[in-house]
This record gives C-alpha cells, structure tokens and sequence, in this order.
C-alpha cells in the first residue's frame, strides 16, 4: 500500500551554508564551441539535501558532470567531498553515487548482474557486492524485478534501478540527475520517500531538477540557475519565506465591497475562487490592521487571516524573472 | 513488500577502490553478455567438435603402430622401425607440428569468427547503447575498462584455442605414451600460445570496435582486415614469385609468431607450409606488435575521450 500523505522531512531542515562545505565550486566556466554552458559558477553547499533548479539549458547536469569530474571545466575550481575537482577523479567517484539523466545500462544485462557489477566496480567484492545488490534493490523497491533484464523495465523502474546502481556502494554523497524523469505519480511520491530517508540515515544529495515540487519537498537549500549562471542560492525556507508581505484571507459577506475597501487603502489583491480566499499585500509601513479596518468599513467579517507564502514556484519564476504563465 | 517498509543500511566500512576487482567484473560480466544467445554459445559448442574428431582419429591410428611410424618417419624422414626406436625430440617435434596444425589452421579459423562474435560489439555496444556512462562514473581507470574487455574477449577464444588443442595432445599421449614425457613442456607453451593468439586477436578487435558505434561496423572491417591481408599477400607472393610478401598477412604474421613460441623449426625435416623462409620472427612480431599498439592506442583515446581518466 503506498502512502498518500504529503512527504515531510525526516528531520528538521538543516542551514546549506552551515557545516563544512561539501560541495564547492568557484567560477566555473564550461564551453563547448561557441556554447557557454556554465559561466562564471559559483555555489557552496553544506551537507544535506540541495536542489539544483533551472529551466532546461540551464547548466544543471553540465554543473553535476562538472562536480564528478565528467566535464573538465575551462576555468575556475571546486571540490566535492573534499577533493578537487581536478585532482584524482577516482578518488572523488570512490565516495560519490552517480544517476545519470539518461538511461546507461548495458543492454540484456539482468538488473541484479547489473547492479553487482557496479559494487564491484566501486571496490566491493564479487559475493560481498551481489548480497548489498539484493539489498538495495529490496530497499528501491525492484526486489520482484531482480532477474528481468534491465532494458525490459518500465521508464520508472528503470530510474529505480539507477538509483540502487548509485546506492550499492553507499555513497556519502549522491548526485541526482533528474531523478523523478519519466515517473508517474506514485512512483515520483516512492522516489522522494526514498530520497527522503536517505537524506535521513546521512546521506548528502545534490538533486538536479527542473521539477520544483521536488525540491521543495526534499531539500534543504537550492540553487537556481538559468542560462549558464547561478541566480540565486540559499535554503527553501528563505526562498519561500514572506518577504512581500502577503497575507491569506477569508471572509464571511460581500466580497465587492471588501475589495473595493482593500483598494482605497492601496493593497493589491488576488482572489484564488477555488479556494474562496483572498491573497493581500500590505502595502509599504502599513499594518495588518488595515484590513481589520477595511472589513469593518465594507461591513464583512474577517474569519480568517493569517501570513502567507510563496511556493518555490513563484519564487523561482521571480528570480529568473519570467512570469510562471510562461513556462506552465 | 511495500518498499516504505524497507530501511537503507549503510555499510560498517568502505572498500578502496580496486583495479583488479573492477577489471575481474568487467571480464565476468561482459563475457556473460558476449556470451548471450544461441549464436555464441552454439560457435564455442562447435569449435569443439575438431577437437573431438582428431582425438578419434588419433585413437584409430595409434591401433596400429607401424600406421603411425609411417606418419613419424614420413614427417621426420628417418626410418624407425618400432616406438622405442623414437627419440624424444621427434615426439615433440610431431606432437608440437598437430599442436600448430590444430591451434593455428584448424581452431584458428573458428577463432578467427569467434574473435568477431564475441569482440565487435564490446566497445562498440557501450558507445551506441551510452552503457559507457555505467563505467565512468564509477572509480575505475581507462586501463581497467580495457584489461576487463580484454579478459571478457580472450576467456571464450582461449576456450576455443586451447581445449580441443589440448584434448588432442592429450590423446597423442595417452595412446602412445613413449611420447608423454618428451611432450610435458608442450603443455604451458600451448597454454602461453593460446594466450598470445587470443590476446591479440582480442586487443585488435577491441581497437576496431573502438572506432565505430556499431557491432556490424567492427565486424565488417575486422574480416576485411583478415582476408583483404592474406588476398594481398598472396597476390603479391604469387606476381612476384617472392614469399616476402606473406608478412603482409595478419594470420601468416600471427602463424610465425606462434611457431615460435611452439619451438618449430620448419626447415629441419618437418613439412609445414608456413612460417616462409623470408621474413623472421621479429619483422612478424614488429609489424603484430604494431598494429596492437595502434588498436591499444584507439580504444584508449576513445575511453579517455568518454572521461574514463
């Protein structure tokens, strides 16, 4: 039975900048030909789970190549767990799991084969990495699909069986590429459990998306990226925080002169119908009992009234400065 | 189970990363794979079957001893009259001549196939299918990627090479066993030949692999480079009268190579065809030699190229 429930966290959301750096780039520049990839990236992220967010083209998965030593960058430095990005890479790959956006199996190979073979090829011995592939495969829920080949899977399995490829080796840090790509609805909520727990037993996450419900659902700190760059970072909370003064509204009589009453005292409001309340901005050094005042003038009463937030969506779609109607 | 039920376990300690763990499940399991179908596995089945052949004949044969004194003193030109008469270095001799016979014209040519059944798609596969991107996330080096591909070509082509060779020594030996003794050495030199001729068999498909994103691509230029090899060797050895030209040959190059890791010596009384009397074991092994650097350095260029350090 699959849970419905909205995902929370498994433990209070921890400050991205708090902790020891694991992940830091400085100045990233990536080119290929005439095409800037990354210009001029500068992130640091503490452990946690960290989100990646931007439009596609955005540079995410060339930054998550980049980190793990895929890409080697035209300019600038980082490190990742310590390491450099331009030291030993297999060092770094040692104590990083990779999923990759793109599907990257061997074709015919049995999923168990498959993920094995991948323990293996992080150090694990063969019969110590065959039992820690039932393990994590139990874990990703694909225990029943062990023995199919892994090209025979479903587009949401197959993510599954990506993950238990970059888990097999227990990583201390993953690096999520589009993990939720391909999957429906209830496979996307067991994938984001899964991320979630793993977040939880100290396992570090950098999740690359352009799903931002994803982010908001695991992630403690964000970067948003759009055309190469790095717009904004810093953690959920404060991106979503209310820093425009929006306030939730709900009355109890005539809307029509409320509305009018809200606008001759200069607040601009959205009125949401589905859910029969008002979303108000105070205006600059106005108090909240302005619209005390206004109910009473219009002869309504206020039965609801409390601080709003953004989503992470309209705090996306304000810091790469496009109206969200844009990319719906 | 519900999955939710499920609890991730980290480990109690991390294994370094290792070369020869990762080389090992790259041999396993891409010659699992190479070995996937009816197809492969029917080719190694039917390579054995000359191996089988032989044994009985050598069985019929060895019934009777003047038949096979005939062979020896037809072979050696001498005129021995019963086995004991034989001396040891003869035994090896013939025993080292149907080794030849058996591992470079009869198996030789099943290897030959099998070099492309079991080789073409193994670089070409992972560049085509993005499989390669499995390999270069993981702490693996390039020469690690290469070395397991190796071992995932060579373990059938040894199969195929070595065990019907050697059953039929093993015959040799047990049906006239005046000749065991003489012939023991024979053993690891036919395991280290069977080495040498898989190996580079394997390192030379492995480069034509690397060059295209297609099994069929690989499989095309590496009968290509086999036959085109020996029809212009033999062309240009036929319009001028001149054997040099067999060092234009793959096989007859990869022949001598062989012969003298067998210890043959063509031209003391045994009646083999190759190596020619006009090109030697080093211009084979320089010109083999070459073409295995060149195919080392395709593949390797080309997993670097896809970040494998």
């Amino acid at each position: 039975m699959i849970p419905t429930e909205t995902i929370s966290p498994g433990h209070p959301r921890t400050d991205p900048t708090s902790g020891p750096p694991i992940i830091t780039a400085e100045d990233l520049r990536v080119a290929f030909g005439r095409y800037v990839a990354l210009d001029g990236v500068t992130l640091k992220f503490g452990p946690g789970a960290h989100g990646l967010l931007g439009p596609n083209g955005a540079g995410k998965s060339t930054l998550v190549k980049v980190l793990l030593g895929l890409v080697r960058p035209d300019s600038g430095s980082g490190d990742v767990l310590g390491h450099s990005i331009h030291g030993r890479q297999t060092d770094l790959r040692h104590r990083v799991g990779y999923m990759p956006e793109r599907d990257a199996h061997v074709p015919g190979m049995l999923v168990i084969d498959y993920v094995s073979m991948m323990g293996r090829l992080s150090g694990l011995a063969k019969r110590p990495a065959e039992a820690r592939a039932h393990e994590v495969l139990t874990y990703v829920g694909l225990s029943g699909e062990r023995y199919r080949t892994v090209d025979s899977l479903s587009a949401g399995n197959r993510q599954r069986a990506k993950l238990a490829t970059a888990l097999v080796h227990d990583p201390d840090l993953l690096l999520l590429d589009e993990p939720t790509n391909g999957m429906d609805p209830v496979g996307r909520r067991e994938m984001l459990r899964l991320i979630v727990e793993l977040r939880r037993v100290g396992i570090s996450m950098l999740v690359s998306t352009h799903l931002l419900p994803d982010v908001q659902e695991v992630c403690d700190g964000v970067a948003i990226m759009a055309k190469g760059r790095v717009l904004r970072t810093g953690s959920v909370a404060s991106l979503t925080a209310n820093i425009d003064r929006n306030w939730k509204l709900q009355i109890v009589g005539d809307l029509g002169p409320f509305l009018a009453a809200l606008g001759a005292r200069g607040v601009k409001v959205a009125h949401d119908e589905t859910q029969g309340s008002l979303t108000a901005q105070l205006p600059e050094h106005a108090e909240p009992r302005l619209f005390i005042e206004a109910a009473a003038s219009a002869g309504v009463g206020l039965k609801e009234m409390r601080l709003g937030t953004r989503t992470l969506e309209e705090a996306f779609f304000e810091v790469i400065g496009e109206a969200p109607h844009a990319h719906s | 189970m519900p999955i939710l039920e499920q609890v991730y376990r980290r480990l109690d300690h991390h294994e370094p990363a290792s070369s020869w763990r990762a080389v090992w499940a790259i041999g396993d399991q891409c010659g699992a794979m190479a070995l996937k179908g009816w197809f492969p596995k029917g080719w190694l089945a039917v390579s054995q079957i000359p191996g089988l052949v032989v044994a009985v004949i050598i069985y019929v044969m060895t019934r009777n001893e003047s038949t096979v004194l005939e062979v020896v003193n037809g072979m050696a030109r001498t005129g021995y009259q019963s086995f004991n008469d034989v001396p040891g270095e003869t035994w090896y001799r013939v025993a080292s001549n149907l080794v030849y016979a058996m591992i470079t014209i009869v198996q030789g040519w099943f290897a030959t196939v099998g070099t492309a059944i079991y080789g073409a798609r193994q670089v070409a596969d992972d560049l085509r299918t993005s499989a390669f991107e499995v390999y270069v996330a993981r702490p693996i080096w390039s020469r690690d990627y290469v070395i397991g591909k190796l071992i995932a070509v060579v373990k059938p082509l040894l199969f195929i090479l070595i065990v019907p060779t050697g059953f039929c020594l093993l015959a040799a030996n047990l049906f006239v066993p005046a000749s065991a003794g003489p012939c023991l050495k024979l053993y690891p030199i036919l395991i280290a030949a069977g080495i040498a001729y898989a190996t580079l068999n394997a390192i030379v498909i492995l480069g034509i692999s690397s060059l295209g994103k297609s099994s069929r691509y690989a499989t095309i230029t590496w009968f290509v480079l086999y036959f085109l090899t020996m029809a212009v060797s033999v062309i240009l050895t036929q319009s001028t009268g001149d054997s040099v030209w067999e060092i234009v040959s793959y096989r007859a190059n990869l022949q001598v190579i062989l012969a003298s890791f067998l210890r043959l010596n063509p031209f003391e009384n045994l009646d083999l065809e190759f190596p020619s009397p006009d090109h030697s074991l080093a211009s084979s092994a320089l010109i083999i030699g070459c073409l295995a650097a060149l195919s080392l350095f395709l593949v390797l260029r080309r997993v670097r190229s896809g970040r494998l350090p």
